[in-house]
């Protein structure tokens, strides 16, 4: 499923390891430890999987990478390089073309903006909650998690609420289908969708994301509308970044006050913790393994790298890096030192306040409404490594 | 106290106005691209604060 490539001549054997980022020992029941395990081995290795790609491992080589385009190019912006159109904007753009693409996006996206949208997302929060809540038990992933952000996404770009399961079924292929085929499949299906509804939108525009985008000029040659190979897949990065981070988040914090019952208490006592757990959690809760492109021959961190190597970038190992933050592993509600789980540099989340907002929300509520909860007796979380870390599974129970 | 803000740094992550909004405002874009300016008397921790907060490490304290 991950075929296996030739190890290139240039690459130091003592480096090479066997290492499918889809599929990491350990991942299925503890994707921390899996991941973190890396730390204990070289900073920076070579794997023959997914189409053969370095992988860095400490913190300071994840924000090196991610902020130093003039090294690492985020074009192609996936692992393997295939698995993506050859243009994703912003997310595939290098500066200093990237801010004109991204800036079409930082006005709705901006703290100011998404302020606007607290009432609108606690009520469709609520009413997600009070679905379940009487019968005291609920599977947090399928009932709650991903359809939290879809409904914020479905709301900013005006989608009717009826494409709600044949969105939310592609983009689980597209994430998270063992079978590379199929995920390509489902990622083309959901780029002709959305071609679809830009050009509806084109023709007849309303007050919405995906209008903003189909209509607005870009400051590049000369000023000009976005083309559809350019629409299509920034419609499906739109989808895909606000969706499975976002539920993988919640998924991740859930399941965090699971096995830490006292945190849960902390917030049900003090309210105003809610915003520094926000960051504290994320900090430690990284998600997204990046990709980055070695625009040309280099030696990077005593490492000869040629020019076209891919590079993972697993922005959870800069959370966990004990170089970056003091035992990284304790959790401190108000720890103060700037992370990087929404990434840093020109590409970093640009979406990062509407899902601070979502993570808040989601939280006030929760305890407001749940309160305590637990993992359901008997039953254990589900995750999954890959693009993003995530929680397939999640039973939790609570006093109704 | 002196505020200058490399604003080339600026990234957008908003953590300056989040914690200091009475020191550090943002564009419409959300970026930080205030030009170098004198802390308000009593407004000192905040200036600090938000100066900390930035994960770009984009913004320069001068004290007195």
């Amino acid at each position: 499923m991950n075929p296996t490539a030739t190890i290139p001549a240039h690459v130091d054997p003592a480096l090479v390891r066997d290492f499918d980022f889809y599929n990491v020992p350990g991942d299925k029941t503890d994707p921390n430890a899996a991941w973190t395990a890396l730390q204990a081995g070289p900073r920076i290795f070579y794997t023959p999987r997914n189409g053969g790609h370095w992988v860095v491992t400490r913190g300071e080589d994840v924000a090196t990478c991610l902020r130093d385009y003039t090294r690492f190019s985020s074009n192609p912006s996936s692992i393997p390089r295939e698995f993506t159109p050859p243009i994703v904007p912003p997310l595939s753009i290098d500066p200093p073309d990237h801010r004109a693409y991204r800036n079409m996006l930082a006005l709705t996206f901006s703290p100011r903006n998404v302020a606007k949208m607290e009432a609108e997302i606690r009520a469709l929060t609520v009413e997600l909650i009070e679905g379940f809540r009487a019968r005291g038990e609920c599977e947090f992933t399928g009932e709650f998690a991903f359809h939290m952000p879809i409904q914020v996404f479905m709301r900013l770009t005006n989608l009717p609420d009826t494409d709600r399961a044949m969105l939310l079924g592609l983009t689980e292929d597209r994430m998270r289908n063992a079978d590379f085929q199929a995920g390509l499949a489902a990622s083309m299906k959901l780029q002709s969708y959305i071609a679809d509804i830009v050009q509806q939108r084109r023709a007849q525009p309303g007050d919405d994301l995906l209008s903003h985008i189909a209509t607005a000029t870009i400051e590049r040659d000369g000023g000009r509308q976005l083309t559809m190979d350019e629409l299509a897949p920034m419609g499906l990065l739109l989808l895909l970044a606000g969706l499975d981070t976002v539920a993988s988040t919640l998924g991740l914090i859930a399941s965090f006050l699971t096995r830490n019952p006292a945190y849960t208490q902390i917030l049900l006592n003090d309210r105003t913790l809610i915003p520094g757990a926000i960051e504290e959690l994320v900090r430690s809760h990284g998600v997204p393994n990046l990709a980055r492109r070695v625009i040309a021959d280099m030696e990077y961190q005593g490492i000869f790298m040629k020019g076209d190597d891919m590079v993972l970038v697993p922005v959870h190992l800069h959370g966990q890096d004990p170089e970056q933050f003091d035992t990284p592993a304790h959790i401190d509600f108000l720890r103060q030192k700037p992370h990087a789980g929404f990434g840093v540099g020109e590409h970093r989340c640009v979406g990062s306040h509407l899902a601070r907002l979502e993570l808040r929300i989601f939280l006030e509520e929760w305890l407001d409404r749940i309160g305590e909860f637990t993992l359901a007796p008997g039953k254990q979380p589900v995750y999954a490594s890959g693009a993003v870390l995530s929680v397939l599974n999640l039973p939790l129970v609570w006093n109704r | 106290m002196k505020i200058i803000v490399k604003t080339e740094l600026c990234q957008g992550h908003a953590m300056c106005a989040y914690k200091s909004p009475e020191v550090y405002t943002l564009n419409e874009h959300g970026y930080n691209d205030m030009p170098a300016f004198d802390v308000t008397l009593g407004h000192e921790d905040a200036a600090l604060r938000g100066a900390a907060a930035c994960p770009e490490g984009a913004i320069i304290v001068i004290e007195d």
